[in-house]
Order: structure tokens, then C-alpha cells, then sequence
């Protein structure tokens, strides 16, 4: 009996009736040997997590702020759906709403998925596939969003194919779900943009596994190296080169370049957006002009010799903008090409000089390390070419703007935020430019003033013109992006969390869209770093937590250590290292409770929905990968706290305390279904003002496992910070005291009386003991869940 | 010469966003006469304020003599420190105007007293975020709701003009037909 | 040492206040770790200058006026700024739960709650404090020590409500505090020192239990006995005992130890009904001083994890944050992961660095004459606690960073493993030593895997083309999910 061994079908000899398909032929190295028993759902597709998603959604009840009230996607529209009516298809506004939803996270989490598959072809060609991946002996479970989710342990490289297969599958999954005649149901939407949510994590993991393990970043030191950031931090008398975007490979190039023909010293690399966080965690030399509202004004400042883009959240007029001021553009992307031609094969001393000329704009060359060396040369050559002019305008020029103003207001419309450039303008007239300087502070330099003024004035350049000074004295530093949360750290803050000397975690991540002043971040943020909590933070968050310094000149990152410990201020990197932050949550599970997390994901999300008191805080999000990482925290049971403009994402899960059938779990220990206090009581929720926001930060750590002096320390700070920003105490305190051991310890006298006249409780005053009253008393055995498989699996 | 400047313009009758553009009904511009008979019918009316009570302490005096007039009040975006200071306590003081919203979208909910509400005007806020949220009253619930801030607010039901620099004397002509004669009920 | 009221010389400055008052500083967890530096600072109280000292002391109720301050010497308006001063804080504590044995859990707590006070900044403990007052508190309106010692006591009192009673006597009078210290707190100290080290398992009735770290680790439940401490660090006998006489059904509760099962393993009838109870199930039965018969369980916090080598039939330690391997190749992080969440785990053994000085350090096992390698750091830490006729035969990273390397040094040393370990509690004979023969000999639990992994069994039928078996197959599918392919070798599969 002799066979050939195809994949696919074949019939055998000897055999009737038999029927044999073969699923897969592989080498034997790449068989997996069995590292832990697999969980409940590996590489879980749509419907696999329905019912936790629906577990969630049911509690957190999504609440729909429509932008538009209408729909234009097929061509039996536009159909209005105003007070929910339907639209020819059949769908109403709130299933319309939730599709956006989902259509944003596709997006934000296909970005994310782009760059990994884009860093991962380059890394294997270049590292191979047998390129091991190691983040240190500190860090154990090197991937944790992987591992729970994909059920793989990616050890080398080549691993991660399989991963990114996957995440793409999933979705053009999702993707087709979103056409004319698809999903009915609002919260199946919404289970679907969940899924997208857990999928972006995963690619953003394997993105920030794949370039900390092939360009040697920091693998999670405390003390990773300070990083020179803000505009004032360039040298211009120097060649100044800048790249803005996401994607490391070209800036890499560059800066490789610069060191192999010793030219560090001699020009200046500077980056905006991811891109400069990366870059920076590759040579720490690298500089940082700021953030996403910074490009702007990086550009119109003129400091540029040359400007390199890449991917992602780059400004649209990047090439007029540049020509305008005959500043030569390079783009590296096929997401971004500009309308430039692709010379990426050509001669380079050709493209250089026809930049240097002029005779070009710009170009496209796609081969990231062919970048280098055309952006180096080019940005040397126009610096001995050019002459050096004054940033913005002339000075003459910026009287002659301001004479021009009208005060139409037509300005004050079309800014995002409103801002009073008319009031400004009236003021500048007069010689004063105070309103000027204060409004430099919040503006995200869009430029939409500039587009409907009647008489055409530079008013971005006026605003930055008038406020040069500050804007260039603002510099500061910031602690290179370090990656992973070491096990070790974890370990190391159990006792203290259960002890309640770290109140919890705050994780400030994403856009720079703030309502207000960009230094709001540094005030709430130090709120807590003051108080002992413990901050993660990443992207444009962590890039402008590093922009202000104090009296003494210390930024945030020199006040405070770098340790995931106590009072400490963690920057784990660019927008791809957010997997990190919530890749700590999972590792407690598995650290302290040893749950397995091999394609467990539902009851890692319960346990972490439960226990771990963690709030992110994305006090300006504009983008869509930022809706997809926030979908991907709540559906991993973490909530977040957003600015307001996060309400134009149309869509938060807001839980409904005062429902009490809703806020209900399954006690393990005591094998009963019991009514617990509403906390967290939202996943997703906007607050206004950066006091409202520290108050909702602190409020929203507290979770139903807390020790007593977990809860008494949480309570503490909750207390104070409303009494101190809201002037008075919160209104739902009395929730959440489950026993007298849970009041803070300075008011306990004066709470207990409150308990018993406000609210009817029973106190025993001799012993100083509550006797009824909680919606449930406090046991450290508590074992909460809200699955019924997890209870059955852990219950004897 | 800088204080003939400075006398207030009235503002275009721009949206505060061009593009914050719906299909369905823009709201009626609200006369303060009609608005204070609208708010005597109404039989528990509530005035939720936001973050820009605290960057305008002009604001806070119209509302607390709304509230003196008999009018509920939910206070947001950490206003409450200012009512708390005048001895006001407010409904609400924690929640955010997310957290509202949610609530009142919801008819079972009876409010924070044990009493719904059934007009909501809504003073000091960021002008796309209250957009927004008057967005949601709009498609999702009846609720009556009523703008009294500085930029028209399209999707409200009744909403005061842009005033921006004339705010306060629209607020002062609106809060004075307001005081004199009881207005709602308050708890019994 | 009797414990009673000092009596106040009649000649000295005094002043005395009773009752609540409202305070000028505010009291938060958050002004912990506060460091006032010498310009910041309007008093120094203690310290390397200055003699000082702090103590708790239990007294029959009708001796003790509640609230009541009495501060002996200069007050804070007296005191010279910018310098330092003598300074005692001496508590009198009554109640019906309160014993000598308290005091210490007590008079720890002072350090914290003072540390609460903004502006005000307390360093070590005993006879070592070192008190700092701001300006900003004085500037806030701080103007007596009295003030202090009220909102501390007031602190003591929310915490514990076991105080009934609580009075203050504080000293800035410099020989005052110099003879008390002599004559009465040093005297305690070291009797309480004394008892510490004198107290063992077999002395008291019952254990403590701590379920705190359930919030995280569902199923962990430590037993914390005079021999055997929490492994986090933060509860002593004494701590548990404290802790259950504020909330005798709380997170620390006491464990009646019951019938005595096996003194050296250390298990207990009480112990394991109360596991098993605590631990739903998971723990039936715990050896207190075992590591490998029904070890004590861990959540993840534990400061050092022990592991078995069986090449070498020793036991290893490695504490967190030492970054390099173990001779067997792993890491802390990744030893670590294999035990913890309250499960019961044999061949790995999370425990906290005090119990390296325990008598009953792993007496069932040998003690310290099993243990084979340690970090130099974490040896040094504890080098006072290692008996003196195996301190040096148990390697470091110096001696032997490899199981080979290991072998090679415990032979040339003579560590008991080799030849033979005999136990020091009862003199009894308990390992072979190593065996000269291929056959490899393991102590039968000892297997370094984790009890509850789950082997999937290999199943499936492998076809091969000849060797002279026929198949006949009718009506089936075969679905073959993958077939790995191994390259030939010399031998044949």
C-alpha cells in the first residue's frame, strides 16, 4: 500500500468508501507542545464572546448621541432616522448609530493592524522568522493580549504570521457586516465592535512585540532614559529634519544614517506623533516636537528643512503646507502617498537634487531604508541653501495680519473649540496679547479659522506668532517609552493594592484634543501621582505629561519615578504599546489567581470586570483608533473616563446605578447570587471639566472584590477629591460602605451619623459597628463572577 | 478708547458648528416670556449646569436665583462647589452630564428626589458636548429641553439665539420675568 | 516589666487638654512618604541629634482618662525653630480585648497615622524616630503638640476599636525623656523582644488566618503562626491577633489549632478544617514547615520562591527582583508562575523573607540544611539566622550558576545533600544522599511540575505503509487534522 501525501482530498486504495482529508502538513519544530490547557475560545470569532459581550452591554447600557440623523450609505437615500424611524433598508437611528460605532473601530483597529502586518513583513525579511522574541527574564508572560486571545505563545517571529492572519480575518468579518441589509440588532453591533476592539489589542501587541524585540527598545526598565520634548528643544541653526506619523521604519533608516556617517551631532531629527515616541525609544538622542495638535505649527514655524511622513494621523494639506514655505516632502506610505511620484527605485542624488531644486515637491519612496539617506542629504543641503527666517511671519507682518480683523466672528464658529479669536484679535489691536498666549495653550492648530476668515489672515500663524515665547519655552522631558509592565512589578504591588496603600491605577492615554488647556492632563494626573496611584500612560498623553515644568523646572517624569508602583509614572510608548497597560490587568489574573489564560478571555474579563480597580483616561480622543482601544479596554472589563468631544463618538456604556436588578454576581464562596454595590457603574463615560474628571477617576476604581482597606483608602480619596473639587461629599458614597472598616478613618465618626440619619441605617455605637443598612456586608472570601460558566467551573 | 471696543457685538446667526447639521427639527428660538410660562405649566422642571459656571460667576447668580425661583437644580462638570458655597444643595452633584443624559433617556427613572423630570434647562456647558447630549433627548425621549447658554443650541427644543457677549442680559431679562409668582412644586 | 502611669515630676512645665477639638491640618493617606528637608522644616523631634523614643503601653481601664493630652516641657510656640529636640510620645491604652501582647501592633501604627498629618513627617520606630514639623503646618495653624497627639489618638481610636480608652503623655523635657528611656521603654523593648523570640507554635492555643489577598488569589488562605509569618511581610502572630480582636469575623480570624497531628511538619486538626473551609476546598490538609507534603499555599505576592533541583536533592531560593537564572535555568518570573493563586503546589514554595529566620525554618525537610543555593543579597540579608556549620556550604551566584557548577561545589564542600541530610529536630536520617548510579533517586512528591497540570494523552493512530497489516475500512471519514512530518534520524521512529 503506497500513498502520496497531498494536502486536500484523495481516495486511498484498499480502502472502499472512505473518504480522508488532510488538514495540515507542517515541519516538526513548528508543532506546538502543550504549554498550558487550552481555554473555552481560542481565536473567537463574532458570535464566540456574544454572551459576555451581552452580560456587559445589559449593565452598561449603551446610550446613542447621534451627530447626523441620517444616512447616506446607499443610494435608496438619504434616509432620515430622527427619533428613531426607519430608514429604507429598515434600519433605525439607534442600529445605525451602533454601526458607526463599528465602522470606527474597524478603522482605528485596521490601522493597527496595517502597521503590524507592515513592521512584521519588514522584520521577517530582515530578522527571519526564527528571530526569537524576548522581553527580559522579568517579563514572563510576554504577551498577554496573544495568549489570551489567539491561545498562542508567540516565541519567535514567525509566530506572529499566524496572529495577524487571524486579526485580519476577523475584520473583513465584521467589515462585511456593516453593508445595507446586514445586522438588525443595535447590541449585536455593539458585540461586533467589541470583537474589533479585542482585535486591535492584539495587533498592536504583536506590532510593539515585533519592533521592541527587533530594535532593541527598552524592555520595561524603570529607568528608561529621559527624552528632550516641545518646540523650544531644537537647535535651528542645525539641519532639522522631521518625521511625523506612526510607523518607525523610515525614522529608523534616518537615524541609523545619521549615526553611521557620524552626523548626530550635526543634524537634528525631531518627530511628531508616534513616530517621535518610537523613535526615541530606538535612540533615546532622538528629539520630540510634540504631539498630533503640534504638526501644525511645526511645519508653519518654517524650522523644518525637510519633513518625512509615514502613517496615521498626519495632516491632510502636509504637501501644501510645505510647499508653500518650500519645504521638500517625503512620503514613505502607501496610506499616505500624497499625489507624489513614486521614485522609490531611482537614482538618489537625482531625487535629492530635484528636491533641493525645487523641481519637485516631493516624493514617494516606499523602501523605508532608502529614506535615510534622501531625507538627510536633502534636509543638509536646503539648510546651506536657505537662509534662516523668523518663525511664523516677520515681525512687521503680525501688526499688519491683526489690522485686518473685522471681528466678524466668523473664526469663533468655526473653531472645534470655540475659542475667542475675535476677542483676541480686539485685544491685540490694543497691543495686547494676553488673550493671544492663553489661547495658544488650548488651540489644537486645525486651521479651520484660517478657512472660513473673509480676509484671509494667517490666524494659526498669529496666535503662534503672538505667543512665540511661551511656545518655544515650553520644553521638557519625557521617560522613553519602556514597553511591558514587568511580572516582578506585579507581584510587587499586590500586597500594597490589598493592603491599600495603592488606591489604583490610572492609565491617561490617546489624542490631544483636550476641551482646554493641554496642561490639564499634568494637573489631574498629578492629582493622583500625589496620592499614590499608580500611572500608565502612552501616546500623545504621555508626550504631553512631559511638557510642563514646575517651579524647581522638574517635569512630571523627574518628580516621579518610573516604577509600576506607587506614585509612579509609567510611559509604556507610542498608541501600539496600549497593550501593555491592559496586558497588566490580564497578567493579574494569572499572577495572583493563576487562572489560566490560554484563549480564556471571557473569564479573564469577569475577573478583571471584578478586582482590578484600573480607569483609563483619554482626556482628548479624536481618532478612530482611539474609539477601537477603548472598545478593546471595556470589552476586557476596564472602563475609561473621556473628555467631552469623545461624545461625538456617538456611543457610551453608561450603567444605570440607581437599577438595582442590574448590579448583581455570583458569589463563589458562598455559592449565591447576591446584589452588590454598582462599581464600576459605567465603562465608557464623558466628563467636562478636568475637576469633574478627577473626581469620576478616583470614583470609578473602586470594584466589588476590594479589601476593606482597599475600599477605605478608595473611599478616602473619593471623599476628599469631591469635598475638595465638587464642595461637598459625593452623592453615592453610601454605596459603597460595606462595613464601618470601610470609611476613612478621620471621618468615621461623622459618616457613621450621616449613615444613620440620611440614609436609615442601623449603628451599634458602643462598638462603633454598622448593624444594617449595606447592600451587602463585607467577607474577604468574596468571590465575585458574573458568568455562570466560570461559577461552575470554580464552585465545588 | 479700549471700553468702546469692548461693548458687545451680537454674535451671527451662525451653528456654533456649520457641519453639526441634522435633518430633523432645529429648535424654536425661545422668547423669555414664553420660556417662563413653559416652566410654570412644567410640574417639576430642572436646570442642569455645567463647567463654564466656573470660568463665569455671573452664571451662577442667574442660577441660583432660578433655583431660589423654584427650579431643581443638577449640577455638573463640578459646578456644584458654587451652589454648595450659596448654601444651594443640588439634586446632584457627582454625575457628569453623560451620567444625566443616560438617566433621563430612561423612563422609569424618578429622578433624584423620587420626582421625574419633565423640563430640563440647561445652562454652562461646552457647546459640542451639550450638542450632543440635547442630540440624544431629541431622537431617544419626550423630555422638553431647553438651552439657555450662550450658543443656539440646534437640537434642543427651545434654545436661546447665540449671545456669546450678550449672554448675561438675555439671562437677566429671562431669570427676572422668572422671579415673582411660584413655579413648579417643590418637595411636599 | 510592670506596666504602669509615670508620674509626672511636680516641678515641670505641663499643660493637659481633654477631648475632641477640630484640627488645622488636614489628615490623608496621601501625606505619607512626605519628606520635610531641614529648609522646609520648623522642628526637628528626635533623631540622630536627639533622643526620642515611642511607646504603647496597656493599662487597667480606670487608670487611663480617655482623650486627655498631657505634653511635659516646651510646647511648639517654646521650642527653638530650626533645631532639634528630645521628644517622647508614651500612649496609655485600656480595654477589655487589650494585653501586653497588643502593645507592639499599637505602637506600630503610630508611625503611620502621624505620617497622615500634613506637615508632619515620622521616620523608623521606637527608640529610632525621627520627627520633622513643617512651616506650612505651623503656617496652617498648628500651634501645640497637643494638637498632635489628638488626632493621632483619634486615628488609633476609628482603626481600633478594641481601644476603649486611650491617653497622651508627651515630653519635650530632654532629661525626663533620657530616664524614661532607660528606666521603663527599654525594659519593654526587650522583653517584648524576648517574648518574640521565645513564643513559638507550640506555645499558643490558636493561629491566625489572613484571606485578605482573596480579592485577588480566590482560593489563598495563609495560616500565620508564631513560627511562621505572612509571606507578603505585613502580618506577624501578634498583627492576626490584633486584627481578630477588632473583627473576629473578618479577614483575620483566629484558628483554634485543635489535636496535633504532626509536630514537625507542623499540622494541625484545627488548621485543616479551617483550610478547607477558607480555601472552598481547594486545601485539605497544610504541614506548616513543609515544602514538599502539603505546603503552604501563596497568592502571587510572596518576597522568595524556594524550588527543587532533584539533580542535586536540594531546595534553592531566589528572591524578586534577582534578574538572573537559577542553576536550573529559570528565572524568579517564570518559577514564579508556576505556583501561587492559592493553589497547592509541590516542588515551588512562595514564602516572605522573615521566615528565613524561623526556628522551624522547613524543619520537615531538613531546614537549612537542605537548602543548597541563594542569591548573595538575599544570603547576606539573612545570614545571621543560618546555622554556623552550613552557612558557607550553601552556594551563591559566586559559586555555581549552573546545575553542573552546583554539583561541583556542594561535593567539595560536603553539604549534607551529598552524603545524607539528617534533620536537626529529631536527628532523624531523611534523604540518601546522592546516588553513584544511573538510577537517579527522587524524593516521592518531588516532582518539579505543577500538581494540576493536565497531560492530554496522545492518541491517534499512526499509518505506516508496509510492515505487512491490512486494512479493511468500510463507510468511514477520516478527518486528519495534521500530520507532522520528522526527519529521519538514526534511529528509527
Amino acid at each position: 500500500m503506497g500513498f502520496e501525501l497531498r494536502e486536500g482530498m484523495f481516495v486511498l486504495d484498499e480502502m472502499r468508501n472512505v473518504n480522508i482529508k488532510i488538514g495540515r502538513v507542517i515541519e516538526e519544530e513548528k508543532e506546538e507542545k502543550e504549554w498550558e490547557p487550552a481555554g473555552p475560545t481560542p481565536k473567537p470569532h463574532i458570535l464566540d464572546l456574544r454572551r459576555w459581550d451581552r452580560k456587559l452591554l445589559e449593565r452598561y447600557e449603551p446610550i446613542y448621541a447621534p451627530m447626523q440623523d441620517f444616512c447616506n450609505l446607499c443610494t435608496m437615500g438619504p434616509c432620515e432616522l430622527s427619533q428613531n424611524k426607519e430608514g429604507a433598508c429598515g434600519i433605525d437611528l439607534k442600529t445605525q448609530k451602533a454601526r458607526l460605532v463599528t465602522i470606527a473601530c474597524l478603522i482605528g483597529a485596521s490601522a493597527h493592524a496595517a502597521h503590524a502586518r507592515h513592521l512584521l513583513e519588514y522584520a521577517l525579511e530582515n530578522f527571519g522568522h526564527d528571530y526569537p522574541i524576548n522581553l527580559g527574564s522579568n517579563v514572563n508572560v510576554e504577551a498577554p493580549n496573544i495568549r489570551l486571545v489567539c491561545g498562542i505563545k508567540p516565541e519567535k517571529l514567525g509566530h506572529l504570521e499566524e496572529v495577524l492572519d487571524y486579526v485580519e480575518q476577523g475584520l473583513v468579518r465584521v467589515l462585511h457586516t456593516i453593508h445595507t441589509g446586514q445586522e438588525e440588532d443595535y447590541l449585536d453591533f455593539e458585540s461586533k465592535a467589541f470583537e474589533v476592539g479585542m482585535l486591535d489589542h492584539v495587533a498592536m501587541e504583536t506590532a510593539d512585540l515585533i519592533q521592541i524585540a527587533v530594535f532593541n527598545y527598552p524592555k520595561g526598565e524603570p529607568d528608561a532614559p529621559l527624552i528632550d520634548i516641545g518646540f523650544g528643544v531644537l537647535d535651528t541653526d542645525k539641519p532639522v529634519l522631521l518625521v511625523i506619523g506612526h510607523n518607525i521604519l523610515p525614522a529608523r533608516n534616518i537615524d541609523d544614517y545619521l549615526r553611521e556617517h557620524g552626523l548626530e551631532d550635526e543634524v537634528e531629527i525631531a518627530g511628531l506623533c508616534c513616530t517621535a515616541i518610537d523613535t526615541s525609544r530606538y535612540d533615546p538622542k532622538a528629539k520630540i516636537v510634540g504631539t498630533l495638535s503640534y504638526e501644525l505649527r511645526a511645519i508653519r514655524s518654517g524650522i523644518a528643512d525637510v519633513v518625512v511622513t509615514d502613517e496615521q494621523c498626519i495632516r491632510a494639506d502636509t504637501l501644501r503646507e510645505c510647499s508653500r514655505l518650500g519645504i521638500p516632502v517625503i512620503a514613505s506610505s502607501e496610506a499616505a502617498a500624497r499625489g507624489l511620484p513614486d521614485r522609490t527605485d531611482e537614482n538618489p542624488d537625482v531625487i535629492i537634487n530635484d528636491l533641493v531644486s525645487g523641481r519637485e515637491r516631493g516624493v514617494l519612496i516606499r523602501d523605508p531604508d532608502k529614506v535615510g539617506e534622501i531625507a538627510v542629504r536633502v534636509a543638509m543641503e536646503m539648510r546651506r541653501k536657505k537662509g534662516r527666517k523668523p518663525a511664523f511671519m516677520e515681525d512687521g507682518e503680525l501688526k499688519a495680519e491683526i489690522a485686518k480683523c473685522t471681528a466678524c466672528m466668523g473664526c469663533v464658529f468655526a473653531c472645534p473649540h470655540n475659542l475667542r479669536i475675535d476677542r483676541a484679535m480686539s485685544a491685540a489691536k490694543d497691543g495686547d496679547f494676553s488673550i493671544f498666549k492663553e489661547l495658544e495653550g488650548s488651540c489644537i492648530a486645525c486651521g479651520r479659522c484660517e478657512q472660513v476668515c473673509p480676509r484671509d489672515i494667517r490666524i494659526v500663524d498669529v496666535i503662534m506668532k503672538s505667543s512665540y515665547d511661551s511656545l518655544v519655552s515650553k520644553t521638557g522631558k519625557m521617560r522613553a517609552g519602556r514597553g511591558p509592565i514587568q511580572d516582578t512589578e506585579i507581584r510587587n504591588v499586590g500586597q500594597p493594592i490589598v493592603m491599600g496603600t495603592i488606591p489604583g491605577v490610572i492609565a491617561p492615554i490617546g489624542c490631544p484634543n483636550y476641551p482646554r488647556s493641554r496642561k490639564e492632563v499634568s494637573e489631574i494626573i498629578e492629582e493622583f501621582l500625589k496620592r499614590k496611584y499608580i500611572v500608565a500612560t502612552t501616546g500623545c498623553h504621555a508626550m504631553d505629561l512631559g511638557m510642563y515644568k514646575d517651579e524647581e523646572g522638574k517635569s512630571l517624569y523627574e518628580k516621579y519615578p518610573g516604577s509600576f508602583d506607587a506614585g509612579g509614572l509609567v510611559n509604556c510608548g507610542s498608541c501600539v504599546s496600549n497593550p501593555h497597560i491592559s496586558g497588566a490587568a490580564i497578567k493579574v489574573a494569572n499572577i495572583f489567581a493563576l487562572r489560566p489564560l490560554r484563549a480564556n478571555y471571557a473569564e479573564i474579563a469577569d475577573y478583571i470586570l471584578n478586582r482590578v480597580g484600573a480607569v483609563g483616561l483619554a482626556w482628548g480622543p479624536y481618532s478612530q483608533k482611539a474609539a477601537s482601544i477603548a472598545t478593546g479596554f471595556n470589552r476586557l472589563g476596564i472602563p475609561a473616563v473621556v473628555g467631552p468631544h469623545a461624545a461625538k463618538y456617538r456611543r457610551a456604556l453608561i450603567g444605570k446605578f440607581w437599577k438595582k436588578e442590574n448590579w448583581w454576581v455570583y458569589d463563589i464562596k458562598s455559592k449565591k447570587r447576591m446584589n452588590v454595590e454598582p462599581c464600576p457603574d459605567a465603562l465608557l463615560v464623558a466628563a467636562e471639566t478636568k475637576e469633574e474628571a478627577i473626581v469620576q477617576l478616583a470614583r470609578l476604581c473602586l470594584r466589588p472584590a476590594d479589601t476593606y482597606m482597599g475600599r477605605q483608602i478608595k473611599l478616602t480619596h473619593y471623599i476628599d477629591l469631591s469635598k475638595k473639587y465638587l464642595g461637598c461629599l459625593p452623592d453615592d458614597w453610601h454605596l459603597y460602605v460595606r462595613s464601618e472598616a470601610d470609611l476613612p478613618l478621620k471621618m468615621k465618626d461623622e459618616l457613621l451619623k450621616l449613615l444613620e440619619e440620611e440614609h436609615d441605617w442601623k449603628i451599634d455605637w458602643q462598638k462603633k459597628k454598622i448593624l444594617k443598612g449595606p447592600i451587602r456586608m463585607y467577607d474577604s472570601g468574596f468571590n465575585p463572577t458574573i458568568l455562570e460558566e466560570v461559577f461552575d467551573k470554580y464552585s465545588r | 478708547m479700549a471700553e468702546a471696543k469692548r461693548k458687545a457685538k451680537k454674535p451671527p446667526e451662525k451653528l456654533f458648528n456649520t457641519a453639526d447639521v441634522q435633518a430633523s427639527r432645529s429648535a424654536m428660538l425661545a422668547k423669555p416670556n414664553v420660556l417662563v410660562k413653559m416652566i410654570k405649566r412644567a410640574k417639576n422642571p430642572v436646570l442642569i449646569t455645567g463647567g463654564r459656571l466656573l470660568e463665569d460667576r455671573r452664571l451662577v447668580d442667574y442660577a441660583v436665583r432660578m433655583h431660589d425661583s423654584g427650579i431643581a437644580v443638577i449640577a455638573t462638570g463640578a459646578s456644584s462647589k458654587l451652589f454648595i458655597e450659596r448654601g444651594i444643595r443640588p439634586d446632584a452633584c457627582v454625575f457628569s452630564l453623560h451620567y444625566i443624559t443616560q438617566f433621563l433617556l430612561d423612563e422609569s427613572w424618578q429622578g433624584f428626589r423620587g420626582k421625574p423630570y419633565d423640563l430640563a434647562l440647561f445652562l454652562g456647558f461646552e457647546p459640542y458636548y451639550l450638542s450632543r447630549m440635547l442630540s440624544a433627548l431629541k431622537h431617544f425621549s419626550k423630555l422638553t429641553t431647553v438651552s439657555i447658554d450662550a450658543f443656539y443650541q440646534p437640537h434642543a427644543k427651545f434654545s436661546f439665539p447665540n449671545t456669546l457677549d450678550l449672554h448675561h442680559e438675555m439671562l437677566e431679562e429671562f431669570v427676572s420675568a422668572l422671579g415673582g409668582g411660584s413655579i413648579g412644586k417643590k418637595e411636599d | 516589666m510592670e506596666r504602669k502611669k509615670i508620674k509626672v515630676p511636680k516641678k515641670v512645665k505641663k499643660k493637659a487638654s481633654v477631648g475632641e477639638e477640630t484640627f488645622p491640618f488636614d489628615i490623608s493617606p496621601m501625606y505619607e512618604g512626605e519628606r520635610i528637608r531641614k529648609g522646609e522644616m520648623y522642628v526637628e523631634l528626635g533623631g540622630p541629634k536627639q533622643v526620642g523614643f515611642e511607646l504603647v503601653v496597656a493599662l487597667p481601664t480606670e487608670e487611663v482618662e480617655d482623650m486627655k493630652v498631657t505634653l511635659v516641657g516646651n510646647d511648639l510656640d517654646e521650642l527653638e525653630e530650626g533645631k532639634a529636640h528630645p521628644y517622647a510620645m508614651i500612649y496609655y491604652v485600656a480595654g477589655s480585648q487589650i494585653d501586653p501582647d497588643l502593645e507592639p501592633v499599637i505602637e506600630r501604627r503610630n508611625h503611620d497615622f502621624q505620617n497622615f498629618i500634613e506637615g508632619y513627617m515620622h521616620l523608623n520606630q521606637r527608640y529610632d524616630i525621627w520627627v520633622r514639623i513643617g512651616k506650612n503646618a505651623i503656617g496652617k495653624g498648628l500651634k501645640s503638640l497637643t494638637q498632635i497627639a489628638k488626632a493621632t489618638m483619634m486615628l488609633f481610636k476609628n482603626e481600633m476599636p478594641f481601644i476603649e480608652k486611650i491617653e497622651a503623655l508627651y515630653i519635650t523635657e530632654g532629661k525626663l525623656v533620657e530616664k524614661l528611656l532607660k528606666e521603663y521603654a527599654m525594659p519593654i523593648y526587650d522583653e517584648r523582644d524576648a517574648r518574640v523570640e521565645s513564643l513559638h507554635d507550640e506555645d499558643v492555643n490558636e493561629f491566625y488566618s489572613c484571606t485578605l489577598c482573596q480579592s485577588f488569589a480566590p482560593t489563598n488562605v495563609c495560616i500565620i503562626s508564631p513560627d511562621r509569618p505572612s509571606l507578603c511581610g505585613a502580618i506577624s502572630w501578634f498583627d492576626g491577633r490584633a486584627a481578630a480582636r477588632v473583627d473576629p469575623e473578618g479577614p483575620n480570624r483566629a484558628v483554634p489549632k485543635g489535636e496535633l497531628i504532626d509536630p514537625i511538619g507542623g499540622e494541625y486538626t484545627g488548621v485543616n478544617e479551617f483550610a478547607v473551609e477558607e480555601s472552598g476546598g481547594e486545601c485539605e490538609r497544610v504541614k506548616l514547615h513543609s515544602f514538599f507534603e502539603y505546603p503552604h499555599t501563596s497568592c502571587g505576592c510572596f518576597e522568595v520562591i524556594g524550588f527543587y533541583m532533584p539533580e542535586v536533592d536540594g531546595i534553592g531560593w531566589v528572591h524578586r527582583g534577582y534578574p538572573e537564572p537559577a542553576p536550573n535555568g529559570l528565572t524568579f518570573s517564570t518559577m514564579a508562575g508556576q505556583t501561587g493563586g492559592g493553589k497547592q503546589i509541590v516542588g515551588f514554595l512562595g514564602i516572605g523573607v522573615s521566615y528565613f529566620r524561623s526556628k522551624k525554618f522547613i524543619q520537615a525537610d531538613g531546614g537549612w540544611y537542605r537548602v543548597t543555593w541563594m542569591p548573595k543579597e538575599l544570603k547576606q540579608r539573612v545570614e545571621r539566622f543560618i546555622p554556623e556549620d552550613i552557612v558557607d556550604k550553601i552556594a551563591t551566584e559566586e559559586d555555581a550558576r549552573t546545575i553542573d557548577e552546583l554539583k561541583e561545589f556542594l561535593e567539595k564542600v560536603e553539604h549534607p545533600v551529598v552524603t545524607g541530610v539528617v534533620r536537626p529536630v529529631d536527628n532523624k536520617r531523611i534523604t540518601d544522599g546522592w546516588v553513584k548510579e544511573k538510577e537517579v533517586k527522587e524524593v516521592k512528591e518531588g516532582r518539579a511540575e505543577p500538581a494540576t497540570q493536565q497531560v492530554s494523552p496522545s492518541s491517534g493512530v499512526s499509518i505506516s505503509p508496509t510492515q505487512g497489516i491490512r486494512l479493511v475500512i468500510k463507510d468511514a471519514n477520516i478527518y486528519i487534522d495534521k500530520i507532522v512530518l520528522r526527519k529521519k534520524k538514526n534511529e528509527g521512529e
